[in-house]
């Protein structure tokens, strides 16, 4: 099976007030394309340190990411940012929608980049699929905390990706908005055949995928087959 | 605005100049031939006058008419010694406060050469007749015996006629009175000539003065050859 | 693996790039209109500077040609011989010619005489400015009867009016109008004798044009707009100068008539400037917050996939379309402000001011406002290139560093050259504009670090057993996302200028006022005969005039510097002394001491020769760098007859720009006292009445005394001065104005900071007055600071100014400095008051999701 990305000996340390602070500890995986994935562990276990190596959004302090067999340590910050463009897709917390875009237009951001055809099309297609092709005029403020993450969803999927990086995607949505978004993500992923790594406290959310990380205290504790898998 | 006080500066330093070369009163300095301490046994003509006699803007003072006088008593081997004492812009009065200094030094042949810087400023004929009268008192007082010689002198047209007839009354006035030998117009056949005189005209060129010496030379000759 | 092959080359997409700007900017143009009221004020001071610069230069260059009266004028003591006269005959557009001398002329009325100038006028000379009369249209009439126009002064001395009539030469003239001011009048000749002018076609009947005739032939030349005088003078200066010919243009009239103009125009670039720069303060500090509010989007879009520099473009393209914006606004505001202005105004001008749309200035004006948004956002906008994608998953602010890059250097670099670029193009001076940036960079500094060290401070000083809203006030000061130092370095920049602004205009309208105020003298009495001199003091004070100075003047000759004649000077060229030096001969005086104006820069004053040394003299400066001649130099003067040798005791420096009796050599007193001499004597008199009052009493008592009353010329100078002291007011103002509205902007600006902490406390629970209480504690404290650091910044700066630059005493009211530092720091109070006014009157939430 063909691995996406493939992590190892990773270490991140910090330097604060003159101690040496270990985030990540020698830590090793691989995800395999099309898997899905859930990162869990307790606040402070690094697991969101752990998404931002993985995605390219830091460097590690020691030790290789690669991805898409691009070994990112070895690229510069633009090179880094065109990796993303092209294989990944990112899901936030609190949306990250550009406030001042609107919801159409951070769809078409990532695919504008790409310098694609018929980009609006696309976009309101995506939108569409969210359930929010009617929606696509409005701005961030305007939408529900349930409404912005499918923008974010739409948009994580627009430049279709390699793989998706889902940082806490329930984090700030009630129960039922969040069942609506988990669903809509994976119907989506599903349909994609893109790869998850979704970092979440959510044990429900982590249930739904093939493969548990169990992160604590910088280690990678535990790694589960669920059922799903 | 520190510089708006040099318009007003340059205007007064303009002034100056200006007067000073037209005839008004910033004095310039008189020349001297021979030096107070001079040794010489010979006897003195003292010229005393404003900047005709002293030269003003000839290239060297020794241009000036007196310097030329000097010449003719040397080619005549008479024993006189040319003191020029002429001060620019000077006027009948400021010729009355200034004989005294000049009074200093022995003086045989006294010539009178002021008056024409009254008259370019219009001051009344009255009153530099009495300076001039006051300077003649001066000199007879100190030196009974000294020769005198009066140059007289005229206004340009443009003062206008009744006051240039008047001022060219006084000299022969003075003269007369004064038992003078008198010479009617020091500046005869060069005054109102453009080629003789410099720019201002006013003054002589080198050869202007070279024919006023001459003309000067003609009155004093008989002066000097004069036995007392 | 070669990753580079699996990563697709994207070029930058450039209309993309200006869609996302035009995108970004949507939601955010109130805070961008910040940034562009900061260009707009800037720029509208600049060009309504500018404009208004340009305006009044043609105006002054109007009035400095009223001085003059053509645009060209040449005058020989000669009649034009015949290869010069084709030529004056037809040059120019206009011509008139003019013909002037002295001449006694006669009062029939009174039956006095007086020595006057006479003009014999032909043409319609003045082409600019009048001949102002009373009556105003004998100023040109007079020209076609036999009618004179009389100078005030005389007719007040004669008591004649007008239809009084005057003779000159042969020719009795009617008195058409009394002369109030004659254009290209020089002061010169009114001064020797009252002006009085007459018809040339009379000239030749009055008798007074003959042989030997002393007269001033003069031609007057108006030229087409068009004709490049410079030039046609270049051209004709060698022939007028075979011609004993002398010429005068407008261009060398303002030249000569000092460099006042030059002051002004440097003083209202640095108004301009000062204006510009408080814009420059205004940009850097709105676009530094505008990005910092702009981390989260740009690490978002980093994380889709922008690359750092396509980031940085996307701000760019915004900054430069802003810019653009904001300084055509800004050029249009500025042209109709100073359109509005003077309207508005008219009551309290002297003068009328033109208003000519001037494309020049709007032209300047807008591209220094883009070039200046760029390169003062440069430095906040490189930091766009070292936001981390990682920003997206924590908001960490501190971790932003928005100023260390090495890139900051070359912006840094970029600004100061641009400064001393800019400053030079104003003042044109290298050596000027270099202080001025180093200048302002020290000020910046100053700030800085005055931010830096209070929040040091404070972190130390607070106690725990201070209120909680001094604790809370105060640690806002240092606490993260602090606003200290951008608003104490704009806050302070901005008082610091304004506060210079009011320090030189102070400065420089008190030396206005010096040289117009009432002891300024402007009458001379010369020839004052040694035993006149107390006779004459007396009398002027008997008459309520003041004797500002008496001094005696003994003219002598130089005979021989260091042993060297004429002669030897003459022969040798290698001594350096000019042979000019013997030929000329010295007006000196003596004194015991120096004056309030010389100043001794080589050497020791001796006031006082000592008996059988030599004598030492002082000499002036200019005549000692002339001469070759320096302290311990012997030099031996012929004084009228007497040879006195002398050696150089002392080097002064005179200030020429008094109105006052200066001299090249100065002797010490007991050696020249019995030298003939004359005295001179300056006094001012209030009026022409008094004027012409003292002039007949010195010309009864002392016929010999010549008098120059300068009333004339003062007066010209006097309304010139008023109307220079008026701008300089209108331009400060105007400045002034400006960089309280940018302080406004500044403060503005940091509501963006604030307010989400206003509203946490707001939604903890705080008290309306809480919260009002810590922002006041905050602001008031950042008002109090850098209003401070800014006018010590100031006080400094002027000084520097005043000594160096302007050449002037330092003095400052602290009336104004007291008021504006009140001022400032309230303001900065009630601005951030407002700012948080939002947050206390609306629920949390709204002003929340709102944001």
């Amino acid at each position: 099976m063909e691995t996406i990305l493939h992590i190892s000996n990773l270490t991140k340390t910090y330097q604060s007030a003159g101690r040496t602070l270990t985030v990540l500890d020698d830590i090793n995986f691989s995800v395999a394309a099309g898997s899905t994935n859930a990162i869990v562990g307790p606040s402070g276990s690094g697991k969101t340190t752990l998404l931002g190596l993985c995605a390219g959004l830091d460097r590690a302090s020691s030790g290789i990411v690669e991805l898409n067999g691009i070994d990112l340590g070895k690229l510069s910050e633009d090179q880094l940012a065109q990796v993303r463009n092209q294989y990944i897709g990112f899901i936030f917390q609190n949306f990250q929608l550009l406030p001042t875009l609107t919801a159409l237009e951070n769809v078409m951001v990532p695919l504008e980049l790409r310098g694609e055809k018929n980009i609006r099309a696309r976009a309101l297609d995506l939108l569409d699929k969210v359930g929010l092709a009617d929606r696509g005029h409005h701005y961030p403020t305007q939408l529900s905390g349930g409404e912005q993450q499918r923008v974010s969803l739409a948009r994580a999927f627009s430049n279709a990706p390699r793989i998706l990086f889902a940082d806490e995607p329930t984090g700030n949505l009630d129960a039922e908005t969040s069942e609506k978004v988990v669903k809509l993500l994976f119907d989506l992923n599903k349909e994609a055949g893109t790869t998850l790594v979704v970092v979440t406290h959510d044990l429900d959310l982590a249930a739904k995928t093939q493969r548990i990380l169990r992160i604590k205290g910088g280690k990678l504790v535990a790694d589960d087959v669920t059922v799903n898998g | 605005m520190r510089k708006l006080n040099i318009i007003c500066l340059s205007i007064i330093a303009v002034l100056f100049s200006a007067c000073g070369d037209k005839k008004a009163a910033p004095v310039e300095a008189a020349v001297t031939v021979a030096k107070p301490d001079s040794t010489s046994t010979d006897k003195t003509v003292l010229f005393f006058g404003d900047s005709l006699t002293a030269g003003y803007g000839l290239d060297d003072p020794s241009q000036a008419y007196p310097s030329v006088v000097q010449t003719k008593i040397d080619e005549a081997k008479l024993h006189y010694k040319v003191v020029n004492a002429g001060v620019s812009g000077e006027t009948s009065a400021g010729g009355k406060a200034r004989i005294a200094w000049i009074l200093k030094q022995k003086v045989d042949v006294f010539v009178l050469e002021l008056g024409a810087n009254d008259g370019l400023r219009g001051i009344p004929v009255t009153e530099t007749m009495q300076n001039l009268q006051a300077i003649i008192d001066a000199v007879k007082a100190k030196y009974p015996n000294a020769k005198l010689v009066l140059l007289g002198m005229q206004v340009p047209p443009n003062m206008g006629g009744k006051y240039a007839y008047s001022f060219k009354a006084i000299f022969p006035g003075l003269a007369a009175k004064n038992n003078m030998t008198f010479m009617p117009f020091l500046l005869e056949d060069v005054g109102g000539v453009p080629s003789l005189n410099q720019k201002d005209g006013i003054h002589p060129t080198a050869e202007g003065a070279k024919i006023v010496g001459n003309n000067v030379w003609q009155i004093l000759q008989s002066v000097l050859l004069s036995k007392n | 693996m070669d990753t580079t092959h699996i990563i697709s080359k994207r070029k930058i997409n450039i209309p993309w790039l200006f869609e996302m700007a035009l995108r970004d900017s949507r939601k955010n143009r109130s805070r961008l209109f910040l940034f562009i009221s900061a260009i707009i004020f800037g720029i509208a001071a600049l060009v309504a500077i500018y404009s208004f610069r340009y305006n009044l230069q043609n105006d002054i260059n109007a009035q400095a040609a009223t001085l003059i009266g053509a645009d060209l004028a040449i005058s020989g003591n000669r009649p034009a011989d015949a290869t010069i006269s084709p030529l004056l005959k037809t040059l120019g557009e206009n011509r008139s010619e003019e013909r002037a001398f002295v001449s006694m002329i006669y009062f029939p009325k009174t039956q006095g005489t007086r020595l006057v100038q006479v003009k014999a006028l032909q043409g319609d000379f003045p082409y600019y400015g009048s001949l102002e009369t009373e009556p105003v249209a004998a100023g040109t009439s007079f020209k076609t009867s036999k009618s004179a126009l009389v100078d005030k002064t005389l007719a007040l001395q004669f008591n004649v009016h007008v239809n009084d009539s005057i003779k000159v030469g042969e020719v009795t003239f009617l008195i058409a109008g009394i002369l109030d001011k004659a254009p290209g009048q020089t002061g010169v000749s009114s001064g020797v004798a009252p002006i009085v002018y007459i018809p040339m076609q009379y000239l030749e009947q009055t008798g007074l044009s003959k042989k030997g005739s002393r007269i001033t032939y003069s031609y007057y030349y108006k030229f087409d707009k068009k004709t490049d005088i410079a030039k046609l003078t270049k051209s004709l200066d060698p022939k007028l100068d075979k011609a004993d010919m002398n010429y005068e243009t407008i261009e060398s009239r303002k030249q000569n008539t000092g460099r006042s103009f030059g002051d002004l125009t440097r003083f209202l670039s640095l108004v301009g400037f000062i204006a510009l720069l408080l814009g420059c303060v205004g940009v850097a500090s709105a676009i530094h917050i505008y990005i910092r509010e702009k981390i989260a989007s740009i690490a978002i879009m980093r994380c889709l996939g922008v690359k750092a520099s396509e980031a940085f473009l996307i701000y760019l393209i915004q900054i430069i379309g802003i810019g653009i914006i904001g300084s055509v606004i800004g050029a249009a505001l500025g042209t109709s402000i100073q359109h509005i202005l003077p309207m508005v105004m008219k009551d309290f001008l002297p003068i009328t001011i033109s208003t000519d749309i001037s494309w020049l200035a709007i032209g300047q004006g807008v591209l220094l406002g883009v070039i200046i948004s760029i390169l003062f956002a440069l430095l906040p906008l490189i930091s766009i290139r070292n936001i981390s994608p990682l920003n997206t998953l924590r908001i960490n602010y501190d971790e932003v560093n928005l100023v260390r890059d090495p890139f900051r250097w070359l912006v840094y670099l970029l600004i100061t050259l641009f400064i001393i670029t800019f400053t030079f193009l104003q003042l044109d001076s290298w050596m000027a504009s270099i202080f001025f940036t180093i200048g302002i960079l020290i000020a910046f500094l100053v700030l800085t670090f005055t931010a830096w060290l209070l929040m040091k401070l404070m972190r130390v000083f607070i106690k725990s057993t201070w209120g909680y809203l001094f604790r809370q006030g105060f640690a806002n000061l240092y606490r993260p996302n602090n606003q200290t130092i951008i608003l104490i370095v704009s806050i302070g920049l901005s008082t610091a200028f304004i506060c210079t602004l009011f320090f030189i205009q102070s400065i420089l309208m008190g030396q206005v006022k010096l040289s117009s105020s009432g002891n300024q003298p402007n009458m001379i009495l010369f020839d004052i005969q040694t035993g006149q001199e107390q006779a004459v003091a007396k009398l002027t004070k008997r008459q309520g005039l003041p004797v500002v100075q008496q001094v005696p003047i003994v003219t002598i000759r130089l005979d021989k510097i260091n042993g060297k004649t004429e002669a030897d000077v003459k022969k040798d060229t290698s001594l350096k002394i000019s042979p000019r030096a013997f030929t000329y001969e010295y007006r000196v005086t003596y004194r015991d001491s120096v004056t309030t104006t010389e100043k001794i820069v080589k050497g020791n004053w001796v006031g006082k020769a000592e008996v059988g040394k030599e004598i030492p003299v002082s000499i002036e400066e200019n005549f000692s760098k002339r001469n070759h001649v320096n302290v311990g130099d012997h030099l031996v003067f012929n004084v009228q007859g007497v040879s006195m040798p002398a050696v150089v005791a002392s080097v002064r420096q005179v200030n020429w720009g008094k109105i006052q009796t200066n001299f090249q050599i100065v002797f010490p007193t007991g050696v020249l006292e019995d030298a003939p001499q004359f005295h001179v004597l300056l006094t001012h008199v209030p009026s022409a009445k008094v004027s012409a009052q003292f002039q007949r009493a010195v010309v009864k008592q002392f016929p010999n005394i010549s008098i120059i009353d300068l009333g004339l010329v003062l007066n010209v100078i006097d309304s010139l001065l008023d109307k220079i002291g008026y701008v300089i007011r209108f331009m400060s103002a105007f400045s002034i104005i400006t960089g309280i509205v940018v302080l406004i902007a500044s403060v503005r600006i940091s509501k963006y900071q604030r307010i989400q902490e206003s509203v946490l406390l707001r939604t903890l629970g705080a008290s309306r007055k809480q919260i009002f209480t810590i922002t006041a504690l905050e602001y008031l404290f950042l008002g109090v600071l850098s209003a401070l650091t800014g006018i010590l910044i100031a006080f400094a700066g002027s000084w520097l100014l005043a000594k160096y630059s302007f050449e002037a005493p330092f003095s400052i009211n602290w009336v104004p400095v007291v008021i504006l530092f009140l001022i400032i720091s309230l303001l900065t109070v009630i601005i951030g008051l407002l700012n948080s006014r939002g947050v206390l009157n609306k629920p949390p939430l709204e002003i929340l999701r709102g944001n």
